[in-house]
């Protein structure tokens, strides 16, 4: 994402990253209890990820977040002047990439003349997950994180089984 | 904080339980089904820039062009 944010600059997009809660809380990264204490995760995060995006945090009670759905892993694009233009429970870059190059040739398809209208879809996505990635996102947080995601894999396992 | 009109109901963990201390799967896709649609206007908010730590609105980013926001945190 940081590599798109780099490419887009110049064609009228601003990119962030926004922190938000800790989705799995273990000993070395816990659950935030202050606001400081959010703060210095995101720094530690910024640093140890090298993220060049600017990075803004939420409040500590996630007021943006819990408003725009409260995904742990969420891309929106904003259009300029605040309307949505694009909403993604999961960040997929591919995916970001499409809805970015399609609302950056808005202009052009003005200037050949053509009526433009706005569209609503809704369509389902699929992302290339890098399981050994976050797997080691879980580690990083602590044993607690690890044996957390493990237990609920085995009751959501379970719980199909019983279907 | 977010500016909150009154049809707006936060979602995704309410009170104390937005920060919980045990994940038991709290993602919740019809919380982000229900939140805004493409085609409204995103709800304006006060965010903290990490770099300085000055506060700025979300408006006044999407006043100076499109914002692209990616959510996360470490996981």
């Amino acid at each position: 994402m940081d590599e798109l944010a780099e490419e887009n600059g110049a064609r009228g997009f601003q990119s962030f990253f926004l922190y938000v809660r800790e989705a799995h809380p273990g000993e070395l990264l816990p659950h935030h209890t202050s606001f400081a204490q959010k703060l210095a995760h995101a720094r530690t995060f910024r640093d140890e990820q090298h993220v060049r995006r600017p990075i803004l945090v939420d409040g500590l009670d996630g007021p943006l977040h819990r408003l725009l759905g409260a995904m742990p892993n969420m891309t929106w694009i904003l259009l300029r002047g605040g309307t949505i233009a694009y909403k993604a429970a999961w960040t997929a870059t591919a995916d970001v990439r499409r809805a970015v190059n399609e609302i950056a040739g808005i202009p052009e398809l003005r200037r050949q003349g053509g009526r433009l209208a706005p569209i609503w879809t809704e369509r389902l996505g699929y992302r290339v997950v890098d399981q050994a990635a976050f797997m080691r996102g879980l580690e990083r947080n602590g044993p607690k994180a690890v044996a957390e995601f493990a237990d609920f894999m085995r009751q959501t396992r379970l719980d199909q089984l019983d279907e | 904080m977010a500016d909150v009109r009154e049809d707006q109901v936060p979602i995704g963990g309410v009170g104390d339980d937005y920060n919980y201390a045990t994940f038991r799967g709290q993602e919740d896709f019809a919380g982000l089904a229900r939140a805004h649609h493409v085609g409204e206007r995103a709800p304006d908010a006060t965010l903290t820039r990490l770099d300085d730590g000055d506060e700025v609105r979300l408006s006044d980013l999407w006043r100076d062009g499109h914002v692209i926001l990616e959510f996360g945190s470490f996981t």
